[in-house]
């Protein structure tokens, strides 16, 4: 007969202990493991099933992954940035510009197109570009902008969480003005809501690598919550990576449709005021930068990437469609011109190469105001592959 | 029913072996573990999320 002491000792502390130990171990070493995994195969580009607008955010272990299996050590890495005109909004994954881009450049480059819909040149793209920066010396990043817009060198409130990831993991170089940026934030966290909890959590999960594991999880495994955008069963808890990048070809939507009258008087509304609050016509009739929105936009620029990096960046300076910007009085349309010059000399003043697109872009090229059509891709492609041959030539990438 | 259920339970397991009965509380002690582990890694990374899904807006 066993003793009744044995019904009272089910539970065993010691052991308890040993499994949740071993278990955080278990899942730290899982999470570094897939943090250099790449689990994306055929990547072409990061849809909205697997960003932030369903709630699943990449990390910079994912990002890098994609980075490495799909660029060879012998070849020049070629990172896209930006936002969703970059990341090839209205254009199918088949005919992204992103894809035009990697033919004309040849089998010399990988081009990998990292950009986000709504993020900054500095955001997620640009981290991972430096975080591979040692492993890929041979690399040009580039990412689209507005004129005069600068990039905050902790990137964007929506994309902050990647800044946060390469940080805190220790994979980006030394640079006063993002640990400034970062130190104000801290001391004023009403400009940014949560920032400690934030950063405190990233600082843990340089440790325990919860975000490189569960994200890996709901890319491969389930996704374990419904989103505004996946509410229903059939969809809330299937694996990220099971959905396919179904993004329209604007090219199959009539022009008069894209163009109607439903979108116009709203357009229109922005491209007038696209660099309005830049400039002011000084007694002559000529429009002047205000001097305050002159200083802010160097001061951004100069501090948007880390010095060592500002020579192989090249930022891309984005013009509306002709279409809107045809409607607009003479005197609007110089503003805009002279916005785009002065944007194209600060960046390059500040080390960095800059060039800009949409001068002689047809009214077809665009499938909205800002995005482009396949056609247009075509054009901006073959620009850019223009400059990072430049580029590649000046750092000196095509020797060795 | 219920009751039953927990009295045969509980003869069975008085009928086991002591060393059988100490290894299969061990096991279950550990999965324990392991299973709050698991919880804790996957609410740490929850906490990270937001409540909100970026909304995309066009500029």
């Amino acid at each position: 007969m066993n003793p009744p002491s044995q019904t009272t000792r089910l539970f065993r502390p010691a052991s308890f202990l040993i499994g949740l130990v071993l278990g955080f171990l278990a899942l730290v070493l899982a999470g570094r493991f897939v943090g250099h995994t790449d689990w994306h195969p055929n990547f072409v580009r990061f849809h909205p099933h697997i960003t932030s607008e369903t709630l699943y955010e990449p990390t910079i272990g994912e990002l890098s992954s994609i980075i490495r299996a799909n660029c060879r050590p012998d070849q020049i890495l070629v990172v896209v940035g930006g936002n969703s005109i970059f990341q090839g909004v209205g254009q199918p994954v088949d005919r992204v510009w992103t894809r035009h881009l990697q033919e004309l450049l040849g089998d010399r480059y990988a081009v990998i197109n990292l950009a986000f819909r709504g993020a900054y040149a500095t955001d997620g793209a640009a981290f991972a570009a430096e975080a591979m920066r040692k492993e890929f010396p041979r690399q040009i990043y580039l990412a689209n902008i507005a004129p005069l817009n600068g990039s905050a060198p902790v990137g964007s409130d929506t994309y902050r969480f990647m800044f946060f990831d390469a940080y805190y993991k220790g994979l980006l170089t030394d640079f006063r003005a993002r640990d400034d940026a970062l130190e104000n934030f801290l001391a004023h966290p009403h400009i940014y809501e949560g920032i400690h909890a934030k950063t405190r959590l990233a600082k843990v999960d340089a440790a325990l690598r919860f975000r490189d594991f569960w994200t890996w999880w709901s890319a491969n495994l389930f996704f374990t919550f419904p989103t505004e955008r996946t509410p229903d069963i059939r969809t809330a808890f299937k694996p990220r990576n099971a959905f396919p990048d179904i993004e329209p070809d604007f090219e199959t939507i009539p022009f008069e449709e894209r163009f109607s009258d439903r979108f116009a008087q709203a357009e229109m509304e922005i491209a007038r005021n696209y660099t309005a609050i830049y400039y002011e016509k000084d007694a002559a009739g000529a429009w002047k930068l205000f001097s305050d929105q002159e200083a802010g936009f160097h001061d951004n620029v100069r501090n948007a990437f880390p010095d060592e990096l500002k020579p192989r960046t090249l930022l891309v300076v984005s013009r509306n469609s002709p279409y809107y910007t045809r409607q607009l009085p003479d005197d609007i349309r110089a503003r805009d011109e002279l916005a785009i010059r002065h944007t194209l000399a600060g960046w390059r003043e500040a080390g960095h190469a800059s060039i800009d697109y949409g001068l002689d872009f047809a009214d077809t090229d665009y499938g909205d105001r800002t995005h482009l059509t396949v056609s247009g891709g075509r054009k901006l492609a073959k620009l850019v592959a223009a400059e990072i041959e430049s580029m590649s030539e000046r750092l000196g990438y095509l020797s060795r | 029913m219920i009751s039953l259920i927990k009295r045969s339970g509980y003869r069975l397991w008085q009928k086991l072996p002591r060393p059988v009965a100490n290894l299969i509380t061990h096991a279950v002690s550990i999965s324990a573990g392991l299973l709050v582990a698991l919880i804790l890694h996957y609410l740490l990374y929850r906490f990270g999320l937001p409540s909100k899904p970026f909304i995309y807006v066009v500029f």
